[in-house]
């Protein structure tokens, strides 16, 4: 499976903006890691894999595999448990890309450290 | 002759398959239990509502040489309710695949199930054959030596095709061992592969046909019981008391008091074993070795509908969901689910890390999610209920190169032994490995004893 034909499959519509607005600062922020679905979720790895998308029925959950070793001056991380935190999305309206990339640039810097 | 004692900590499968072997052999048997219920990663519990809530999909398979003898031994052998010899593979849209496993002598029977398919293309049933030849071929030493591979890289090496992993194999590595194909050793998926080929029945499957409670640990207690053995459970040990000759004195208890025997088991967790043996052991490479093993997470969710959304009386294998096998107990084992009319359905939910962070709640909603695209009959039944049991550390990760660093059930201290999946036995971390290890135990035991 595609990530498309998963965002087709298991997204709701009214996410699908959310998902690819995402998927674009994936890219730009990070164009070498590879976009591919694993274990049933969009996922993004370089040597390993650092961030996956979550879609769910109240919005998409972004998440970064080492999410508790980043710094959080937004304060947008949420979760429990020893290592992954994730933001969550309900809106495109209401996203702070700049928070979100904040993250992405976290989660290469200790996928490449 | 003096009666000997045995403690055995821990009173899963491996700690209970010990304590059977050596209560035959006339030995005081205690298992101490920290939990209030017995069974380890196979033990189940009853919720406020009086339902089963059970830690994992556990499923028995025509292979398992020594846990089956055990079952029968101890009396509940005949609570295992056996399936139709067939693989299931789940996809969406209510798409099932059946790999169908002929009445024929083995390996020709697996051949026919894996050719005669909708699952794989051409190309791939052409790989698969001469690909996976060499495990049928090659004794259990050739699979020890395949443990610098992951199964994903050794697959390739095969020339089998990647597809096969991504429709297969990485489903039975995530429903086996919680990790994926690329993290999994070739070690255990090859040696599953060759008993697989040798036998038949090897891959037939088999649902307990109530819960572990009440079908596997009560006979097992029973059966201890009525050979002077005891389990006691809420007992809660802190540490191996090590003497300055370098033996176990004995266990102290979170209590302060102390219980000695003749000779101690650990039969815990790899992380529980861990902290019960004392910092200054470490010193030995033997055990310094227990914490170059990792642990993996899992969690098993169950979700109750008021209807049945399936008819299939099987496990069923995916690729296409946060969970990678499941079963509709109410079908499966309904002597003990079929009570609501509805579906219970199971789930064992891995790599459970990525979800881990999430509530429980998010996760169930996830699983329900993909089962409705698996069964869209769930579509139509309403959630009566659901509940997730998270167990952070599982059995031991069987990665690439872990192998090296298992420990035989023997120990440096003399009347101290290990057991439990993760310890030197030759089948995959599971409840026949977990037996395999158990009666390893007994026997080094029993040998020592004899030894004087």
């Amino acid at each position: 499976m595609t990530v498309d034909e998963f965002v087709e499959a298991k997204v709701l519509p009214q996410y699908h903006d959310i998902v690819a607005m995402l998927r674009q600062l994936m890219h730009e922020i990070v164009p070498e890691a590879k976009e591919y679905i694993a274990y049933a979720m969009p996922s993004y790895k370089i040597n390993s894999i650092f961030a996956y998308i979550l879609p769910n029925k109240n919005g998409i959950t972004f998440s970064f595999t080492r999410g508790t070793q980043f710094e959080d001056k937004y304060g947008m991380l949420k979760g429990v448990g020893k290592s992954a935190r994730h933001v969550k999305i309900k809106s495109l309206a209401t996203v702070n890309q700049e928070a979100l990339k904040y993250y992405i640039k976290q989660a290469l810097e200790l996928e490449t450290s | 002759m003096q009666t000997r004692r045995v403690v055995i900590v821990g009173s899963g499968m491996a700690g209970l398959a010990c304590a059977a072997d050596l209560a035959d052999a006339g030995v005081k048997v205690t298992v101490l239990e920290k939990r209030p219920v017995a069974g380890g990663k196979v033990s189940s519990w009853r919720d406020q509502d009086g339902d089963s809530i059970e830690s994992g999909l556990h499923i028995f398979f025509g292979c398992y040489k020594k846990l089956l003898p055990f079952l029968k031994r101890v009396g509940a052998y005949q609570y295992i309710n056996w399936k139709e010899h067939t693989i299931l593979v789940a996809q969406a849209n209510g798409k099932t695949h059946r790999l169908h496993f002929p009445n024929l002598p083995a390996p020709f029977s697996g051949i026919v199930a894996f050719s005669w398919n909708n699952l794989f293309t051409l190309s791939e049933k052409i790989t698969n054959i001469p690909g996976l030849f060499v495990v049928y071929i090659r004794g259990l030493g050739y699979n020890k030596k395949l443990d610098r591979f992951s199964y994903a890289q050794w697959h390739k090496r095969r020339w089998m095709q990647q597809s096969v992993v991504d429709k297969l194999w990485n489903a039975i590595s995530l429903s086996t061992g919680f990790i994926g194909a690329a993290e999994m050793s070739a070690r255990p998926m090859t040696t599953v592969f060759h008993y697989f080929a040798r036998s038949t029945n090897a891959s037939k499957l088999g649902f307990l046909n109530g819960t572990p409670e009440k079908q596997l640990f009560e006979p097992m207690r029973r059966y201890l019981e009525e050979r002077g053995g005891e389990i006691l459970l809420n007992q809660k040990v802190k540490e191996v008391v090590i003497g300055e000759d370098e033996l176990a004195k004995g266990l102290l208890l979170e209590n302060d008091t102390t219980i000695e025997a003749d000779a101690y088991i650990i039969a815990a967790p790899l992380h529980s074993a861990r902290q019960l043996l004392p910092d200054r052991l470490r010193r030995y490479k033997f055990f310094d070795n227990l914490w170059k093993l990792r642990s993996v997470p899992v969690m098993n969710a169950q979700i109750w509908y008021d209807r049945k959304v399936c008819d299939e009386d099987n496990l069923f294998f995916t690729s296409e969901a946060i969970f990678s096998v499941f079963a509709d107990l109410s079908i499966t084992s309904p002597q003990a689910y079929d009570k609501h009319a509805g579906s219970l359905v199971s789930m064992a939910i891995a790599p459970a890390a990525p979800l881990w962070q999430l509530s429980d709640e998010e996760i169930l909603d996830m699983a329900h999610a993909d089962l409705v695209r698996l069964w869209p009959k769930v579509a139509e039944a309403k959630r009566l209920k659901g509940t997730l049991v998270r167990i952070p550390n599982s059995i031991y990760r069987e990665e690439p190169g872990s192998d090296k660093y298992r420990p035989t059930q023997f120990t440096p201290i003399p009347n101290l032994f290990l057991c439990g999946c993760y310890t030197a036995q030759d089948y995959m971390a599971s409840m026949e490995g977990a037996v395999q290890s158990g009666q390893l135990a007994a026997k080094a035991v029993l040998k020592s004893f004899s030894q004087g």
